[in-house]
């Protein structure tokens, strides 16, 4: 049994659906946030992660290349660690397996502590942010680098890593 | 990108909480991080990745 897995952190996972429309005010983008799991260890971390299928390769997540049509899902109820039993964990693999064809998710984010995925959250607000594209032919190639980069972020392997919010 | 031909595209952000214009030197040191991993891990396992951009909350 592997034990003293805690994190420096606590991370919070939310996922943003698309907005519809040609103007997106700000009460429209909060609702289109979802706090979906908080963690502050590493066996919470990989049960989330694999549960809620962000293992699979990110890119398939958002996009099915055999339909050629982007992915929709229902919304998922927040869980925290703390309710993270077996019961809990069947039924969260229930709720993927059968999530519906309802919302098209844009943005998986991951914030430390209770930092929302918006401009406006007083930790952001004075803050910025670093985009860059991964590119290729290979989903799996791609999400191995995401996933290189997420254990980075939440390890705080990563040089200045308390600079870090972050998505 | 042309998803018909297979190519796939994921776009990745991490936000900071300094603004480049108030504290360049934490920028400039953050920047020369990101680059060391992003080189790092491009070879490893050989993907493309775009030009880092900056954007600011303000």
């Amino acid at each position: 049994m592997v034990e003293n897995l805690k994190l420096k952190s606590r991370w919070t996972v939310w996922e943003n659906f698309v907005l519809t429309g040609a103007y997106q005010s700000d009460e429209a983008y909060k609702k289109s946030i979802n706090k979906v799991f908080t963690f502050s260890d590493l066996n919470a971390f990989a049960s989330m992660w694999n549960n809620l299928n962000y293992h699979k390769p990110v890119s398939t997540f958002f996009f099915d290349p055999v339909k050629k049509v982007n992915k929709k899902y229902t919304i998922s109820p927040p869980f925290s660690e703390q309710s993270l039993t077996i019961d809990i964990f069947a039924n969260l693999r229930f709720e993927v397996k059968d999530r519906q064809e309802m919302e098209q998710i844009s943005t998986i984010n991951l914030f430390r502590n209770d930092i929302a995925p918006e401009w406006a959250d007083p930790e952001n607000k004075n803050g910025s942010e670093y985009q860059f594209m991964l590119e290729g032919s290979d989903p799996e190639v791609i999400d191995e680098y995401w996933q290189e980069l997420v254990l980075a972020i939440i390890g705080e392997t990563f040089k200045l890593s308390d600079q870090v919010s972050t998505r | 990108m042309d998803k018909s031909k297979g190519d796939l595209s994921v776009r990745l952000e991490i936000w900071v909480k300094f603004d480049k214009d108030n504290d360049t030197k934490l920028a400039l040191s953050f920047e020369e991080a990101l680059a060391e991993f992003l080189k790092a891990n491009e070879s490893k396992i050989k993907v493309g990745f775009s030009k880092v951009s900056y954007k600011s909350h303000k």
